[in-house]
């Protein structure tokens, strides 16, 4: 098969065919290798990639299947992950000076169960700067979002969404603490979940926020998405807080349909007046794509949903400048502007604001229990806008309405099921008239993955939106 | 409170923050917008709330 084929392929198909001897594990890694260098050097999704290692695994993969050895749901698919993620002997950044020559002696147990599962690390994909966002000087590179080149991927997991939106890998892993994997997954068209906090070890991967950081599998398709958190979940000794509840094949019932689902509209989130018109639109049109399907459409409320931005802001940065604390105290002027102002304005929180925030999360969890009691899953966009400029969004904060409109607003749709541990997914869910990209997304109960997959799946299928070809990746 | 340049400076010191002078404006900046959207908070009866850790499988 062509590489110009192999490419475009999603990572459950490569497997397949990959297990069919169609081609070779060596023949989908040199393919993903020279896009990479014929195309990264515009997009910077990649810190490092991983050329040596990668051919070296794609020949022992060879080998494997040429002694009929067991093969793993990911048997040769060329992947790669975000930079957060330690891996043995290779550089992980975080996206920070501060880590330029961090190298771990061991692996993550994320990136140590996708080598189990038969992927081959192709590299360590960009990021913002410790998981946050707002970069404004990214050493690695400012990545470049394929479906225009001026509009930011998204954050933090930037180069995991541009990496799969160009089909520079298979599939990726980012990470989510407050949205970091479903927006990028938005702006830049392809799948992303944010799964039940504890369902995937934390082990090896660098933190923003404890209680909510979570690993988030990225994909090109809903049933890559669903393999990639199958290989991944369950137990890990290593991180003694991950569940212990059984792991679902999340790929099987896939195609069991909507008819039935209870859809909650969530009557806050669609009535903000701040939201893009053609956002709205696309929000509009794929709530009657579940109705045409058979779902139940019904509006519920979470009156704390718009409160969820700051609430989120004011845990997760505090949480995170307490966790930054020696850097922010000895090496300050080794993080990127962004960064370091953050982190220095939520150091200043002063205990009974944070306090009061912690109880709010607390009221926002029994709200959105309560919804969840009456529907089976929630839809919202992913983001109330598509991809901003990079020149805007990192632009210098000129006043406190500035940080109002353009750090808290958007944080409240994602923000709000890191707040409350919630599952959810971001999937495509259509296009401005510019062509770019809007995510809609699901929330659901937790450990109820399934069911968001069952969902996004029978989406995804009655929409063409998931195989649209970024303008630059069209090479 | 009244956030100014100045306030964010003391209270930097107090927290054993160095805020250099070129990022003072803009530290003063995201403080206010970020206590001013949690002062919004003040609003909820948050008075038989307690602020646990939230883990998926709590009832």
């Amino acid at each position: 098969m062509a590489a110009e084929n192999i490419v475009m392929m999603s990572a459950m198909d490569t497997a397949s065919a990959i297990k069919a001897k169609e081609f070779s594990p060596l023949e989908a890694v040199r393919a993903y290798l020279d896009r990479i260098e014929r195309l990264d050097s515009q997009l910077s999704a990649y810190i490092t990639v991983c050329h040596e290692e990668a051919l070296v695994a794609a020949e022992q993969a060879l080998q494997a299947l040429a002694r009929g050895d067991q093969l793993g749901p990911l048997f040769g698919v060329p992947i790669a992950i975000k930079d957060q993620f330690w891996t043995a002997g290779i550089l992980t950044t975080n996206g920070s000076r501060v880590y330029q020559d961090f190298v771990p002696d061991e692996d993550s147990t994320v990136a140590s169960r996708l080598k189990q599962a038969g992927g081959i690390l192709l590299g360590k994909l960009n990021l913002s700067e410790l998981a946050m966002g707002g970069t404004q000087d990214p050493p690695w590179g400012i990545p470049g979002n394929p479906w225009d080149l001026e509009r930011t991927p998204g954050e933090s997991s930037s180069g995991s969404g541009v990496a799969l939106a160009a089909h520079l890998c298979a599939a990726s892993i980012g990470e989510d603490t407050g949205g970091s994997g479903r927006g990028p997954a938005a702006y830049c068209g392809v799948v992303g979940m944010r799964p039940t906090f504890t369902r995937v070890s934390r082990y090896g991967m660098t933190p923003m926020c404890w209680f909510m950081d979570a690993a988030a599998p990225m994909t090109k398709t809903v049933q890559d998405c669903a393999l990639m958190l199958g290989a991944i979940a369950g137990y890990d000794p290593k991180d003694p807080f991950t569940s212990r509840k059984p792991v679902p094949d999340y790929t099987s019932g896939l195609d069991r349909g909507v008819n039935g689902l209870r859809v909650g509209l969530i009557k806050e989130l669609h009535e903000s007046g701040d939201m893009h018109p053609e956002v709205k639109q696309a929000m509009e049109q794929s709530l009657e794509i579940f109705q045409e399907q058979g779902a139940v459409i019904q509006e519920v409320s979470i009156p704390l949903i718009p409160f969820a931005g700051a609430i989120f802001v004011g845990i997760a940065d505090t949480e995170g400048a307490g966790a930054r604390d020696e850097i922010l105290r000895e090496q300050p002027e080794n993080l990127d502007r962004a960064s370091r102002t953050r982190l220095q304005s939520a150091a200043l929180v002063p205990a009974k604001v944070y306090n009061r925030a912690a109880k709010a999360r607390v009221l926002l969890r029994r709200q959105f229990m309560e919804a969840l009691n009456q529907v089976d899953i929630m839809v919202s966009p992913t983001s109330p806008y598509p991809a901003p400029k990079h020149v805007d969004l990192t632009a210098v904060f000129q006043t406190a309405e500035d940080v109002r409109s353009r750090f808290f607003f958007r944080r409240s749709y994602t923000g709000c099921y890191a707040l409350t541990a919630l599952p959810a997914i971001s999937i495509p869910g259509g296009f401005t008239s510019d062509n770019l990209p809007i995510g809609l997304q699901l929330g659901a109960r937790p450990f109820a993955e399934d069911t968001l997959f069952r969902a996004a799946y029978a989406f995804e299928q009655a929409t063409a939106w998931h195989s649209r070809v970024a303008p630059f990746a069209v090479q | 409170m009244n956030i100014d340049e100045e306030r964010v400076r003391q209270l930097a010191e107090l927290a054993g923050i160095s805020v250099a002078d070129e990022d003072l404006s803009e530290v003063a900046n995201r403080f206010a917008s970020l206590m001013g959207e949690l002062e919004r908070l003040k609003e909820l009866d948050l008075s038989d709330v307690q602020p646990v850790v939230i883990f998926p499988e709590e009832p």
